[in-house]
């Protein structure tokens, strides 16, 4: 019965002209501000329009049709196409048609669209319009066909490309394991989680381990967001008009369902280092074959065949990493110097820095590795540039330091500024000494500084945030599928708030078109936090960074962001994140809970002390430091940013910080113990330390330390005293200098009886410092000179 | 008097360097940008479909394009040039072939001259003059004949252009008749290196080669059908492509043996002779060859083993090495560090180049179509095949 025709069908399909469906917009707002004006898949990527990668993966994988669906900034998207090398007539290898559709809230409204109006009645290849991939896609297609024959109920084939935990292209907000049959790939079933609480257990459905000799449950998987699909799957899109996502929706719906009976199997990119290029035809006895070899010249070295990168530009954190990929020459022949558009050229230097023409640098710049420069950008004297992109017209300042920064198109930094993993729009003007820490996105024509620290994770754009739930491009409507993503627990709060917000979108969808181009709101700027010279707003509602220091525009949104654990699973997203930081996060959302079940007591507390907040929270990032053993600059860094989130004073993270390293010297086991935990974590104290004033400080801390804690019995006092104050001077802390005015201090100041022991305890060490100090003055001065260079 | 807008355009044409798209026709656009996205995407990467689809490609140009003078021709060729340079700038076989083609343009022009009447040549349009020789711009040639014209100004003006037209439709076919000839030189190419196998092989040598080279794979079996040898072929870790030649060169009269490229040196103190492919010869008779050979050369040189190179005259690049980076390409690490290792692969940079960069002096033999020369004998080769078109070869880098 079936066997025989669906093999006749899925030879008439293979000849069919191969389709591709291109999701031009993403319907979530990951991006904002930074596609308030342009569709997210014009944004650049490596100075190159993301669809363009998107198109040229298509194009070589021999699609002769692609059929664009885009939303918000449709005209935008036409009229780029347009004046492209595929509007061009010449360039007639693939056909582009795009179809706007402008009611739709998700995948799943788009594609019912499709469904509606297109009529593909072949197989097609659907994908994100910011996919970067240097596959060949006609292996996957032929699987999916070859798949097709022995299961006619095959209906979608999901590529996925291998990466282990903790692999920078990790979606960070999340935990999917898959379940797939080793012998035929096909996929049993996806338990997808938000990382925020971590997963704790996972359900398998009994049948799957029944019916199953063997199943395989990967977590080292990524979604590429690359689909081969049957037609069939637009049909079930509309019969199941509540699927909104592809993943979360469609794949888990079908898998779960136990009305359909659709299968779906998974083709996992797994890199080239196994094979090895085999030659079929291997009959190397006869002579007569040496014409052949020439007729059958297959490409000399094809290890394009062999490799897959394959990878979807889903949040700024796959925006950075997917960079560095491109970058580091993983998606060759994908890489900037061979970019698929014309225009800008770009040549290679060692260390992975290409230079498009008219680049200039500074005689003392310092271009370090991995960085884009583009057309006529310039970096000024005694600037550093390192793993980062400056698009055309870019400048960098005097001694200011971009790193892991992407600078879109004319972007200026002034002198002695600070970016750190941040993601910078078109025409942005950074003052002299602005500070922006990592996470921040900066929407086009922003203006920051003089002078001002830009706490991490902030959003800032040129025009209002309330509006922005008309700019549509990356719809904030879309959000509702990570909410309910993340709904296990906390789903039923919202459904409220949230219909009530798609109301609000739609009325005002209308006559927020009108002025969307156009002008500016005329209200004044957030200048307390973009400094006194700043021009634009702060997007409350997507960073921590608002959390202090806004208290406008917070009720504008009232949807789940609002919620703690969304704005962290949000930031996990965000370029900049670490993986740390979902453990981080979720100690925090830990703490939260705890105190929501405690006394009201303890939030009033909190609530009028934030200095108290404050030490707790560094003190639990120390903690965490030491479990997790980070490095010295990771835990200073981390330190910092609590620091500046909190508010914090300087002179109380120096105290708390030394009194949980020395807290953490084990008292039994005393002189090897409190060498080895300053040994590997004196450089923190160290980092906290700015001149010798505090140097002495923390020598005062030490003794205060030891003379007062409660977890030092009576009898260790003195001896732990003794002890460390050496190791400080041994690994460098604090300078003898320091410890000999602390020491004059304390001779004829100290009060109480413990201090005054152990001010005689260090007396024997104080003294050989005094001599030899005078031994060795001028070699100290000039070691000092060099550490405070180094600084 | 309408045909006298066409000269009068092409002089402008040839004197602005501004060209587009818009200039050629279809029969030369499609192919055209066909070819670029095939580079670009790396598709095609064999050495000689290269060459030989960068020559038919010229031809097409040659052919199919609109001009009235050699200056213009050239100008077109050296537009479809630089547009293939930037598809793929590394490429150096692209400029090699279009320098060639230029040269046997500018050779032809001034060989159809010599043919004619001297004493008439005053009457031809100087523009017709090869770039080379020509020191007159189009425009002063127009303006000559417009003095001439003051006399008998319909008659000398359509009889002039008539016999412009037919040079230049002479010249043309000439033009095209070489790159003909050149293609199958080209194609030809692996055979005549083939040819002089029994001079450089002899009976029982251990001859050592590296990576996969059809050029060297018809050379060992060419001298197979007359002598029996060994041959030891490097693995070419981590592309193996060393393993795919092994398994080329099977036959009776070779033993081949696949050693791992760190064993290079302990077995050179074996080899009799070591014959290399390459991808591109420089201008100073150094290599750019697959990863691996500069080893090879190096430990050679050490052991005084004569080091031979195969490759076919389009090969010759008349570029000096000047910067190893520009010229080498540098391909996906996936194959030396797998993409899934995600804690290394934010950690580490990993460069994969895949070319070396071999001295001339570990050169001792190149072996190319028309017999083995020695590397400080290229210069002349080149003059011989480029002399006139080099400038394209150092200028298009610059830009």
């Amino acid at each position: 019965m079936a066997p025989g025709k669906s093999n006749s069908n899925s030879k008439v399909e293979l000849e069919e002209e191969l389709k591709a469906v291109v999701l031009a917009d993403s319907f979530d707002d990951l991006f904002q501000p930074l596609a308030l004006n342009r569709p997210r898949c014009l944004l650049p990527l490596c100075n190159v329009p993301m669809i363009e990668y998107t198109l040229e993966f298509l194009s070589s994988s021999g699609v002769r049709e692609t059929i664009l669906i885009c939303k918000s900034h449709a005209d935008r998207l036409q009229a780029y196409i347009k004046q492209s090398k595929w509007g061009r007539s010449s360039h007639s290898s693939m056909k582009i048609r795009i179809k706007v559709a402008r009611t739709a809230e998700s995948v799943g409204d788009a594609l019912r669209d499709i469904d509606n109006d297109t009529g593909l009645r072949s197989d097609f290849i659907l994908c994100t319009g910011m996919v970067v991939s240097n596959m060949d896609l006609s292996k996957l297609v032929a699987a999916h066909m070859a798949n097709k024959r022995n299961d006619k109920d095959h209906i979608m084939t999901v590529l996925l490309q291998e990466a282990s935990q903790s692999h920078r292209l990790r979606d960070k907000s999340d935990e999917s394991v898959y379940l797939i049959d080793p012998s035929s790939n096909k996929l049993l079933g996806i338990n997808s989680f938000p990382s925020l609480p971590k997963p704790k257990s996972m359900t398998i459905q009994t049948e799957v381990i029944i019916s199953y000799p063997e199943v395989e449950l990967r977590a080292d998987l990524v979604d590429t967001n690359i689909f081969v699909c049957s037609p069939q799957v637009l049909a079930l899109f509309t019969e199941n008009f509540d699927y909104q996502t592809m993943r979360r929706d469609f794949i888990h719906g079908i898998l779960a369902s136990d009305l359909l009976s659709s299968s779906i199997y998974a083709h996992v990119l797994a890199g080239t280092s196994t094979s090895a290029p085999e030659n079929p035809e291997d009959d190397g006895l006869d002579a007569a074959r040496d014409a052949d070899v020439n007729a059958a010249a297959d490409t000399e070295f094809d290890f394009i065949n062999h490799s897959g990168y394959a990878a979807g530009v889903i949040d700024t954190s796959a925006y950075d990493s997917i960079s560095r990929d491109l970058i580091g020459r993983w998606a060759y022949p994908l890489c900037p110097d061979s970019s698929p558009v014309d225009g800008a050229v770009y040549t290679y230097n060692r260390g992975c820095v290409y230079k498009a023409q008219s680049v200039f640098l500074g005689r003392e710049s310092y271009v370090e590795r991995n960085v884009v420069l583009g057309p006529n950008s310039h970096v000024a004297d005694f600037a550093r540039v390192l793993e980062s992109v400056l698009g055309a017209k870019c400048s960098v300042g005097e001694r200011s330091v971009v790193r892991g920064a992407y600078l879109f198109d004319e972007a200026t930094v002034g002198k002695g500024s600070v970016i750190e993993r941040t993601i910078i729009g078109e025409r942005v003007t950074i003052l002299d000494n602005v500070v922006i820490e990592r996470g921040c996105i900066i929407g086009d024509d922003v203006t920051i500084g003089p002078n001002i620290r830009i706490p991490s994770f902030t959003h800032i754009a040129r025009r209002k945030p309330q509006s922005s739930n008309t700019f549509s491009d990356d719809d904030l409507d879309g959000y509702s599928d990570e909410e309910e993503s993340n709904s296990g627990s906390e789903g039923q709060q919202m459904p409220g708030s949230n219909t009530a917000e798609h109301e609000d979108h739609e009325t005002s969808n209308g006559n927020a078109t009108v002025g969307m181009q156009g002008t500016y709101s005329s209200e004044p700027f957030d200048t307390h936090v973009l400094g006194s010279s700043g021009i634009g707003y702060v997007w409350s509602k997507y960073g921590q960074g608002n959390m202090n220091n806004s208290d406008a525009d917070s009720d504008d949104y009232d949807y789940d962001y609002a919620d703690n654990e969304g704005v962290k699973l949000r930031q996990l997203r965000a370029i900049g994140s670490y993986f740390a930081d979902i453990e981080i996060a979720e100690n925090e959302l830990k703490d939260e809970e705890s105190d929501e079940h405690s006394s009201d007591q303890e939030q009033e507390i909190e609530n009028t002390s934030p200095m108290q907040v404050f030490e707790r929270e560094l003190r639990l990032t120390i903690a965490r430091a030491f479990e997790r053993n980070h490095s010295i600059e990771d835990t200073a860094f981390e330190i910092s940013n609590v620091r500046l989130s909190y508010n914090g004073d300087q002179n109380d993270m120096r105290r708390i910080v030394a009194q949980e390293i020395l807290g953490n010297i084990d008292l039994g086991g005393l002189p090897t113990s409190a060498k080895k935990v300053l040994s590997r974590w004196g450089g923190v104290i160290k980092r906290c330390i700015s001149n010798e004033i505090e140097q002495v400080e923390v020598v005062d801390i030490v003794e205060r330390y030891c003379a007062l804690d409660p977890a030092v019995s009576d009898d260790l006092r003195s001896r732990l005293f003794r002890q460390t104050i050496p190791l400080l001077y041994e690994f460098d802390i604090v300078e003898d200098l320091a410890i000999i005015a602390w020491y004059n201090k304390a001779v004829t100041k100290s009060s109480d009886e413990v201090s005054r022991e152990l001010v005689q305890k260090i007396e024997v060490f104080v003294d050989w410092l005094n001599e030899s100090e005078e031994e060795e003055d001028d070699d100290d001065d000039d070691d000092n000179d060099e550490e405070s260079d180094d600084e | 008097m309408e045909t006298a807008t066409s000269p009068l355009q092409s002089a402008l044409q040839s004197t602005s360097p501004t060209l587009s798209f818009s200039s050629f026709s279809r029969d030369v656009t499609v192919p055209l940008e066909n070819f670029i996205v095939q580079l670009r995407r790396g598709q095609i990467t064999e050495a000689k479909d290269i060459a030989k689809r960068t020559a038919v490609l010229m031809r097409q140009v040659v052919a199919n394009s609109r001009w009235d003078d050699v200056l213009a021709l050239v100008n077109l060729l050296k537009f479809v040039g630089k547009k293939l340079v930037a598809a793929q700038p590394r490429e150096l076989l692209i400029v090699n072939i279009v320098c060639r083609i230029i040269h046997i343009v500018n050779e032809e022009t001034s060989s159809v001259e010599l043919i004619e009447d001297p004493s008439k040549k005053s009457a031809t349009p100087k523009s017709a003059t090869s770039p080379v020789k020509g020191t007159e711009t189009p425009m002063m040639g127009l303006g000559q004949s417009g003095a001439f014209m003051a006399q008998n100004l319909g008659e000398q003006l359509t009889s002039t252009l008539k016999k412009r037209t037919m040079d230049m439709f002479r010249l043309k076919s000439s033009i095209i008749q070489e790159i003909t000839e050149y293609i199958e030189e080209l194609e030809g190419t692996e055979d005549d290196i083939a040819d002089k196998a029994l001079e450089h092989i002899h009976s029982n040598e251990i001859i050592l080669t590296c990576g996969r080279s059809r050029t060297v794979e018809k050379f060992l079996r060419t001298a197979a059908r007359k002598r029996k040898f060994h041959v030891i072929v490097t693995e070419c870790a981590p592309m193996y492509d060393g393993h795919e030649q092994a398994k080329a060169l099977a036959c009776p009269n070779i033993e081949v043996v696949v050693i791992p490229d760190s064993a290079v040196f302990a077995i050179m103190s074996r080899v009799n002779k070591v014959i290399l492919g390459t991808r591109v010869v420089m201008a100073n008779g150094g290599l750019i060859a697959t990863s691996g050979t500069h080893m090879i050369a190096a430990a050679a040189r050490h052991h005084s083993t004569q080091v031979v190179v195969c490759a076919g005259q389009y090969k010759h690049s008349p570029s000096f090495p000047f910067d190893d980076d520009r010229f080498n390409t540098l391909v996906s690490p996936d194959a030396v560090l797998p993409y899934r290792e995600g804690d290394l692969v934010g950690a580490v940079d990993v460069a994969y180049p895949r070319y070396d960069y071999v001295p001339p002096e570990l050169v001792d033999v190149l072996v190319d179509n028309t017999g083995g020369h020695l590397p400080s004998y290229l210069y002349r080769l080149l003059q011989e095949n480029y002399d006139s078109a080099k400038d394209f070869a150092w200028t298009i880098h610059d830009q």
